[in-house]
């Protein structure tokens, strides 16, 4: 069927591509996103813009007096309190009743009081839209997640064995011959991110293994749900006595963690079966300053305040637990997460730039536009231009929609979802009704452009915190989404101020052969 | 401080490395010098400023977020030489210029 391997390559490179560019583009995105979830909270959710704390909080005179009367009168397994750190000026509360239904909420640490914050889902909707893409249900967004995956490592393996010039044209962007630049474009991005690109989509499938291939979890530990895990992450727990009991004192507790850790702080607090004779206190290391995902956990007696169980992960969890780190990026670096950022942004520009090069070639090389180069080039708007046109969108429904409005976190996904929906629509019917292949582009760019500036806008109108007042009152994370916004204006804007001069060239032979 | 000193230093050793190694080969090297071919210890000076910018890194933040800063500082810096060479190529002209010179000293 083929002449040589290489042949055989660009086939499956370019089937493979096109079968999965969609899912691959939209994880990429959405994973970059990610990264600044925390910084999307603070843009997303003003009440949450605290100042940070410069005092160390007290555990049994700060946080207890404040998560006390919020459990009062009620039988929890456990509630758990995750720290403020340097990306997060908040104390999180979650609880969890017998039933194991689970409540989350957020406490100012310095007044206080509760903070409202189910009017948004914040940072975490692109968090977790990054692997379940918003298909919860029978996890389907997960298992087209872990499929893109596997298959996005074959396409890598396959582009790596057709790129013949691998190291000739390791700096090579010829910017003037036309379908070439994509094509310079899409292997520069795609070669000098390879460590990357194979570092994220194997521990990616690494993570989720037990939810892809359950199988051999379920043979070994059958109908101990969690048991794999407890053993795994060498866990401890202990069953309730159903006598009452005190609490001693956490910050002892804390103090004796920080000497056991050597340099470590503690991230969370949780307390099992609380107000039980039986009570256990785990305290777990915070990651900032380390990849590995490995919490350290240190298990206490709750009415003794003695230490009962220290977990130490075997090397085999060890390694896992790196890989895992490296994926999820807890770690709080600047430095570090801009580059994974710029990675992620790269990925998309790897897959944008292929999809872009295998329309513009086929254009060249057929007559009139197809079926599959057509529904390829609205996949292609739907993505480059409407994806952040649809975040945008959510961006700006953040800042315009009533506090008081019910279900509004739900009113801003379908707002995400609505606007994708617009843009998806609008590249069909641009791409069907003219034969000029530019068309959705200019439109869609000059939108994004429009709407990039409006957030910073709404967010100024909204709050007064204007990007000036943000940078002189030191906000940076406010004031980091704000000036991305801008950045992504001016990019979008210059787009489209060039697609309105460049006039449609007519394709030449040479340029055909070229590529 | 010296962690401003540190990036610094890493970032200039980091692009001025990919730039050896970019100008090491012939095309790019004509394309800025316009004759002769390029002097044979640029590749191994470009090499030897990764690797300086490698030891940064690690000075930086350690040997696992050190490796993990100059690993993924590939795709920005190569990027960004990238589209230097093709738009602003007279930017690595005083580089170029620098490297031939050594070489003809030698």
């Amino acid at each position: 069927m083929f002449a040589n391997l290489r042949q055989a390559m660009l086939w499956l490179h370019s089937v493979l591509g096109l079968g999965c560019v969609g899912l691959l583009f939209l994880v990429f995105f959405m994973g970059s996103l990610a990264l600044y979830d925390s910084e999307l909270d603070r843009w997303m959710l003003p009440q949450t813009r605290l100042p940070m704390a410069t005092t160390e909080l007290s555990l049994d005179s700060q946080v207890l007096p404040l998560v006390e009367p919020l459990i009062a009168g009620q039988t929890l397994e456990q509630w758990y309190v995750e720290l403020p750190n340097s990306r997060v000026p908040l104390l999180r509360l979650q609880t969890w009743d017998l039933q194991g239904e689970g409540h989350s909420r957020f406490i100012d640490p310095g007044a206080g009081h509760l903070l409202e914050t189910a009017g948004s889902q914040g940072g975490d909707f692109f968090y977790r839209f990054h692997y379940t893409l918003h298909l919860q249900a029978g996890r389907l967004g997960l298992l087209l997640v872990g499929l893109a995956s596997m298959i996005g490592l074959l396409v890598i393996i396959a582009g790596l064995l057709i790129h013949v010039r691998l190291f000739k044209d390791f700096f090579s962007f010829r910017p003037d011959k036309a379908p070439r630049r994509l094509l310079d474009l899409h292997n520069l991005s795609g070669v000098l991110a390879l460590p990357f690109f194979l570092l994220i989509l194997l521990s990616g499938l690494v993570i989720s293994f037990p939810i892809y291939l359950p199988v051999g979890i379920l043979a070994a530990y059958q109908e101990q749900a969690g048991k794999f895990e407890r053993e795994a992450r060498d866990l401890f727990s202990r069953p309730a006595s159903g006598r009452t009991g005190s609490l001693a004192s956490l910050d002892a507790m804390v103090e004796q963690a920080r000497t056991i850790w050597q340099d470590g702080e503690p991230a969370f607090v949780r307390v099992w079966h609380p107000g039980d004779a039986r009570a256990y206190v785990e305290i777990g290391r915070s990651l900032a300053k380390r990849l590995s995902t490995d919490a350290e956990p240190l298990y206490f007696d709750g009415s003794s305040g003695q230490l009962l169980w220290q977990a130490r992960l075997k090397p085999a969890a060890s390694t896992y637990s790196l890989l895992a780190g490296l994926h999820v990026a807890h770690f709080q670096q600047p430095l570090l997460r801009a580059l994974y950022f710029l990675a992620g942004v790269g990925g998309c520009l790897m897959l944008a730039s292929g999809l872009l090069y295998w329309i513009e070639k086929r254009r060249l090389r057929l007559p009139a536009g197809r079926a599959g180069l057509r529904s390829m080039q609205a996949l292609a708007a739907s993505l480059i231009t409407g994806l952040p046109l649809a975040t945008l969108s959510m961006l700006a429904a953040n800042r315009l929609l009533p506090e008081t409005l019910a279900q509004r976190a739900d009113w801003e996904v379908a707002a995400f979802c609505a606007a994708w929906l617009a843009a998806t629509l609008h590249s069909i019917f641009i791409v069907y009704r003219s034969a000029e292949h530019r068309a959705p582009w200019r439109a869609q760019c000059g939108l994004v452009a429009l709407l990039a500036l409006a957030a910073p806008l709404l967010n100024g109108l909204s709050t007064g915190d204007y990007l000036w007042r943000t940078l002189g009152q030191g906000q940076w994370a406010v004031a980091g989404v704000d000036g991305a916004l801008l950045l992504v204006a001016i990019l979008a804007g210059g787009a489209w101020l060039r697609l309105a001069r460049i006039e449609t060239r007519p394709a030449r032979l040479e340029a055909v052969k070229d590529a | 401080m010296l962690e401003v000193l540190l990036v610094t230093g890493l970032l200039a050793l980091h692009l001025s490395g990919l730039a050896c190694l970019a100008l090491a080969q012939n095309k790019h090297w004509q394309r800025l010098q316009n004759q002769g071919s390029c002097p044979t210890r640029v590749a191994p000076i470009g090499w030897g400023s990764l690797a300086l910018s490698l030891l940064l890194a690690w000075a930086y933040q350690g040997a696992a977020f050190g490796s993990l800063i100059w690993l993924l500082l590939l795709p920005p810096s190569g990027l960004a030489l990238s589209f230097t060479l093709a738009w602003q190529p007279h930017w690595l002209r005083p580089l170029a210029r620098l490297l031939s010179r050594a070489d003809e000293k030698r």
